[in-house]
């Protein structure tokens, strides 16, 4: 069974003959363990999908499943509560919580679901990451590369079922991107992860098991997994 | 979903963004001080004047009693108080009244009394006790210093007790003490013992006593119902079910004012609680509604990240909590010093009782924390829910909150003149404008009302109203001994009037005669009362209070006549009365005899043509100011009231002296004056300086209470203002640097912003205007009627004056607000928003 099910997303915005169509009828799925990018071009609506696939936003129609579950069928406070549970982010502008230091943003979702911490796991994260010396600091403190690694652990944190990127480079320099990638895909190895990762960046995308190209709010290729290409 | 065990986390991510928004909580504690201050002052004047007022008048009344009967033989005091209905009872009994001549002018009353009488009659010892040895007496410190004897136990004190049949006098110890002043019913009596009582008066038969009028050995039964409701009535019952006839007494504490009783009291005092509630609800409404617009972004990211929309919602109400807490201390302490400090000031200006009491009664402080709490978690509520209703893919990418859905937008098709921009991004929030409006409105209203009110007090009105010539002497004792404790002579003699119509300086004196008669009704009152079919049904007697008028007071009668006419001439013959309305009930006035009408008084030979009706407070100056339900007072000429007095026996006594004085010598006349009256001191001396003085302290009162409420409100709806401004243009600033970098220039964006200040201002004149004018007028109007010396006279002026000031108000605020705008670079503030 697909982690991650999508059956004819549409997103509408405005009326009539003004509609913008981001998401026109959009399927596919998403296996366990796969690291997917999606790309296309600015206001392709490969955003739009990242929200709908993370529960940010409500699709005009279609059905998101997660893990077997329609997310759409939630009320706000139960896909809220599913998210944290079931899907962690990863942005561009990394979304630390400014007052927080490096470990209390890394454990929030945690917290805030007053779950127990699996402390052997989290360590393993942290050292991962390469951020045990700075748990303590805020993320003010810290560079663009070092933010989005406390970015990704959190994450991981909860052990979701998916973790959504979305431009998770777009800040940061060369070098420092790449550092951060190869850390994701061997990560999303380690612990099993799926990763879907958003990206305007051909050669970003390339690292990924899959590639999905969407244009005008379609999908134009990558559907299926093509042969070969599969890791397992 | 399972239950989970995150409070902790949430309560710690509360204190963390907590202590990230100090600003905003600086804004909110100050918010919140003021709020629970001036609440809490409130309830401190409140409670304060309500327990003074009870207590005073319970004092006068003498306790606590619902009522008793009085005049009893022991006998029907043993049947009544086994009634089923009173619940409580004490017991006294006559035992005569001091005769010793330091109490000729103010008579004290010896009782023989129980322990529970002593309870329920304020009467605290400040030492020793009732008394039980036969030769012991309790009396009270002003009895004590009348008489010149130390305070202390065991004290030998010689009385006279006037029993009526005989004097008798005896040395007595003193058994016990306690404090009381001249002003209080308790003052007024002395107590001896059982033994006492048993010995002396065990011969006197109180049937006889009864009917010869000194009491003496009659008992009298003061009770308690389970409740205060008709006390009248459930003491008639009483008597009714026991077939005994006695006169009752009504505690009238218990009839008259108490916050507890009487719900229109309290409609003051919730009004102004509203009022406070309101103006603090909108300015922590809008200091929380800003910080959540202003972190928005925070919040989305929250919720983003798992924080569910109830954990955002109790990170709000954390905040509001804590911040409340912490207010809350400082709140109830100074507006408790405040209340202290105002109560005795708005005590002094009523004048109704004298020492006032303070209450530190802790309701003060639960109701204050309660109704500033209320304010407080209303004023969260909203904001609370605005961030928890965020959606977290604006928290990404969008800056700032949707209120209400998209509007259409219209196009404009005179193009973007700025101040059409203005005023069209005025309504952009409509809420915020309301908010902003709302609280600068009330404040104005507050501010005209209470300039309206104080310039409707007019001096002369007032000064007519309690004084006629340049100095008045009014003798207190008449009317304080009037009924039961009243005497024959007077201190205000016609020797003293002639001594101070020798006063060099004195040009004139117009004297009043007083004098009040209970008299059963006759024809024309009778007729009068059926046809009003009067519930209560027509008294046995009514009081008439008959003035005797000397010719100076009779320029007063033409302003308040009635029907009829006043001729001056005819008056003086001495054929003709004049005659006031009667209180038929409270707030309603009609008159029983009409001109042409003949009265006749028992006693006085001549009956009387009614000349004219005049108003019921007719020569108020000239009257004793009180009024008897059902009563009404009449007025003849001076020298006949005296004459018809005299003739029947019980001549009329002077109630007061209007002296007119030589302009020039009018300190040197009032000195000689004050000389002249001062060994009596049941005389009161007041020159027209005196009563301008009074007047004076009262408008100081008003303004004191009225401007320092007004500037804590106009503080409240300025700093509304200033919030909503300085975040609008902070919240706005990605809408700002967009505008120049398409070629607006700086100084059209500042123009555009002082045009929206104005708008506004434009706004709040237009409300104020109109309907602020009407509830100015309504309400002014209303506190207007309700005191003598007002004259309702409508004020423009706080009106037109108030909107160039807000003008100049707006202009700075919009400019120093967007000051620091208009540094920072425009690609820093487009880039910010990304």
């Amino acid at each position: 069974m697909p982690i991650l099910r999508i059956e004819n997303l549409k997103k509408y915005y405005g009326k009539g003959a003004q509609t913008v169509k981001a998401l026109d009828n959009v399927s596919m799925n998403v296996e366990k363990g796969e690291f997917v990018a999606i790309v296309g071009t600015s206001g392709s609506g490969k955003s739009t999908l990242l929200h709908m696939l993370g529960g940010l936003d409500r699709a005009t129609e279609g059905k998101v499943y997660v893990n077997g579950h329609d997310i759409f069928q939630m009320s706000d406070e139960k896909l809220t509560i599913f998210r944290r549970r079931s899907v962690g982010f990863v942005f561009q502008s990394y979304n630390l919580v400014p007052i927080l230091n490096v470990l209390a943003n890394i454990v929030l979702p945690i917290e805030l679901d007053g779950g127990q911490i699996d402390q052997e796991y989290l360590n393993l994260i942290i050292t991962s990451l390469g951020l045990q010396e700075k748990t303590r600091n805020l993320p003010a403190e810290l560079s663009g590369g070092q933010q989005q690694r406390v970015a990704i652990a959190r994450a991981l944190a909860t052990k979701p079922s998916i973790i959504l990127a979305d431009e998770p480079t777009g800040n940061l320099d060369s070098k420092t991107s790449q550092e951060v990638l190869i850390l994701l895909k061997q990560l999303s190895v380690k612990f099993d992860q799926t990763i879907v990762m958003i990206t305007h960046n051909e050669a970003i995308a390339q690292m990924a098991d899959r590639i999905i190209r969407i244009e005008d709010g379609r999908i134009a290729s990558g559907l299926t997994q093509a042969p070969g290409e599969s890791r397992l | 979903m399972i239950a989970t065990n995150n409070r902790k986390t949430v309560f710690n991510l509360a204190m963390a963004s907590l202590r990230a928004n100090r600003l905003r909580n600086l804004a909110a504690i100050c918010a919140i001080v003021l709020t629970t201050l001036l609440i809490t002052s409130i309830f401190t004047m409140a409670l304060s004047i309500n327990q003074s007022m009870q207590y005073a008048q319970m004092k006068t009344a003498g306790s606590d009693f619902h009522g008793g009967f009085k005049y009893l033989t022991p006998e029907e005091a043993a049947t009544l108080r086994k009634h089923p209905s009173i619940k409580l009872y004490d017991y006294s009994l006559s035992s005569g009244r001091l005769g010793n001549t330091e109490f000729k002018h103010d008579p004290v009353e010896v009782l023989q009394i129980d322990q529970v009488y002593a309870d329920h009659s304020f009467i605290v010892f400040t030492e020793g006790g009732l008394p039980t040895g036969e030769n012991e007496v309790a009396l009270n410190t002003w009895i004590l210093d009348k008489l010149g004897v130390q305070p202390e136990l065991g004290k030998e004190i010689t009385l006279q007790i006037d029993i009526g049949e005989r004097m008798i006098s005896q040395k007595f110890t003193l058994s016990g003490y306690y404090e009381a002043d001249k002003e209080l019913a308790m003052a007024g009596l002395a107590f001896v013992s059982k033994a006492f009582t048993d010995k002396n008066l065990s011969d006197i038969d109180p049937v006889q006593s009864r009917d010869s009028g000194s009491y003496v050995n009659t008992s009298n039964l003061s009770v308690m119902f389970s409740n205060s409701f008709h006390i009248e009535s459930k003491l008639n019952k009483v008597l009714a079910d026991t077939g005994i006839t006695a006169p009752i007494g009504i505690n009238w504490a218990y009839s008259s004012v108490s916050l507890a009783e009487n719900a229109v009291n309290i409609i003051p005092y919730a009004a102004v609680i509203f009022i406070i509630m309101l103006s603090g609800y909108l300015l922590i409404y809008n200091i929380f509604y800003i910080s959540v617009v202003r972190d928005v972004k925070f919040y989305g990211l929250l919720k983003m990240i798992g924080t569910t929309p109830r954990q955002l919602r109790r990170i709000i109400a954390i905040h509001a909590r804590l911040l409340y807490l912490i207010a809350l201390p400082f709140g109830l302490g100074f507006g408790y010093l405040i209340g202290r400090w105002v109560t005795p000031l708005t005590t002094s200006l009523s004048g109704e009782f004298k020492g006032s009491s303070l209450s530190s009664s802790p309701w003060i402080f639960a109701g204050a924390a309660l109704f500033s709490f209320l304010t407080v978690w209303i004023a969260a509520h909203k904001p609370g829910r605005l961030a928890a209703d965020i959606a977290p893919v604006e928290a990404v990418k969008f800056s700032g909150v949707q209120n209400g859905g998209v509007k259409t937008l219209r196009s404009s098709n005179h193009g973007a003149k700025l101040h059409r921009m203005a005023f069209s991004n005025l309504f952009r929030s409509q809420k915020k404008l309301s908010l902003m409006l709302s609280s600068l409105f009330l404040s104005i209203l507050l501010f005209n009302t209470i300039f309206t009110v104080i310039s409707s007090m007019d001096v002369n009105k007032y000064l007519s109203a309690y004084i006629h010539g340049d100095y008045m002497i009014h003798n207190k004792g008449i009317i304080q001994q009037e009924g039961e404790r009243s005497v024959n002579d007077t201190e205000l003699s016609e020797e003293l009037y002639g001594q101070l119509s020798h006063i060099d300086g004195v040009k004139s004196i117009d004297k009043v005669y007083y004098s009040v008669l209970t008299v059963p009704p006759d024809d024309i009152i009778r007729a009068s009362l059926k046809s009003s079919a009067n519930p209560q049904g027509i008294p046995a007697r009514v009081h008439a209070q008959l003035f005797g008028l000397d010719s100076g007071w009779y320029d007063l009668a033409e302003q308040d006549v009635l029907e009829g006419e006043f001729n001056r001439e005819q008056f003086d013959s001495g054929d003709f009365i004049l005659v006031t309305q009667t209180l038929t009930e409270p707030g309603a006035y009609a008159s029983y005899y009409h001109p042409g009408d003949r009265i006749s008084y028992p006693g006085l030979k001549q009956s009387y043509e009614v000349m004219a009706v005049l108003k019921y407070d007719a020569f108020f100056a000239a009257t004793t100011q009180m009024y008897f339900g059902n009563g009404y007072n009449a007025f003849l000429p001076a020298a006949k009231l005296r004459q018809a007095t005299l003739e029947s026996g019980t001549p009329a006594d002077i109630l007061s002296l209007t002296l007119h004085a030589d302009p020039d010598k009018l300190d040197e006349t009032g000195q000689l004056l004050r000389e002249g009256i001062r060994p009596l001191d049941a005389l009161q001396l007041k020159s027209r300086e005196d009563y301008r003085e009074e007047l004076s302290d009262n408008i100081r009162i008003f303004e004191i209470i009225g401007y320092g409420l007004n500037l804590v409100i106009a503080l409240i709806g300025l700093l509304n203002y200033i919030n909503s401004v300085l975040t609008g243009v902070i919240a706005r600033r990605h809408e700002f640097a967009v505008l120049e970098s398409i070629g607006m220039t700086k100084k059209q964006l500042k123009r555009m912003l002082v045009y929206e200040g104005l708008y506004t201002v434009l706004l709040t004149a237009l409300l104020t205007s109109t309907i602020g004018v009407l509830l100015t007028y309504w309400i002014a109007r209303n506190i207007a009627a309700g005191m003598a010396y007002m004259e309702f006279r409508m004020m423009w002026l706080p009106f037109i004056l108030v909107i160039p000031v807000l003008a100049v108000l707006s202009y700075l605020i919009t400019i120093s607000a967007y000051r620091p705008l208009a540094r920072s670079p425009i690609v820093e503030r487009l880039r910010e928003m990304e």
